[in-house]
């Protein structure tokens, strides 16, 4: 199990995707696989940077943790942000034009 | 990968390209953007907007925040083609996921042959 931490601003998404790059060409992943991680990984996080922190005036970090099991790569993802549950929330109206 | 991007408006105002180089995520889509609303400016001042084209060869990656920018431009310019070129194919694979392909033409040169 290895861990990284990264400054939770925007300037943090292209080293992080660089890491994430790196850490599965080491573990064998081919390049699709690894652009995927990188682009699941880049969305989480710029939620993270832009609702967690940037829209409610806190800094904080972003940790990676990767862990290879059974031949998968799992990437764990913490922040420090205030803890947001979707199951807690309203569902918006996608039907209002 | 350092983020690069370029722009130029022909004479008539017809043609708009820009060309990336490197990767487009929420940091980066704010250049994206910036040029985008400045080559429409210009191609306003010249003439109307037949063909944007985007020289893809050099980028790398996009993110949800880059497919945004191209959202943005398709609706301020509806009657505009949108040309990728050179486009890699995980870029691709991004607009067909997200259904954007049919906004947008891959092509591998242009002018077109």
């Amino acid at each position: 199990m290895k861990s990284q931490t990264f400054p939770g601003t925007l300037e943090a998404l292209a080293p992080i995707r660089k890491y994430l790059k790196l850490t599965a060409e080491n573990h064998g992943f081919g390049k699709k696989a690894s652009y995927n991680l990188q682009l699941a990984a880049d969305e989480l996080v710029t939620n993270i940077i832009l609702y967690g922190y940037e829209e409610a005036n806190r800094q904080g970090t972003v940790q990676l943790v990767t862990e290879l099991k059974d031949k998968q790569l799992v990437v764990t993802i913490r922040d420090t942000a205030i803890p947001f549950d979707p199951h807690t929330k309203q569902l918006p109206n996608t039907l209002v034009s | 990968m350092a983020f690069s991007i370029t722009s130029e408006v022909n004479k008539d105002g017809s043609i708009a390209t820009i060309t990336m180089v490197g990767e487009v995520d929420s940091l980066t889509a704010r250049s994206f953007k910036h040029e985008i609303e400045s080559v429409f400016q210009e191609s306003e001042k010249l003439g109307d907007l037949k063909d944007l084209v985007l020289e893809l060869d050099g980028l790398e990656f996009i993110s949800s925040a880059g497919l945004r920018v191209l959202i943005f431009s398709k609706q301020s310019k509806p009657d505009a083609n949108i040309y990728f070129v050179k486009a890699k194919e995980d870029i691709l694979d991004s607009l067909q996921k997200t259904g954007l392909m049919h906004s947008v033409t891959a092509v591998d040169e242009y002018p077109l042959p």
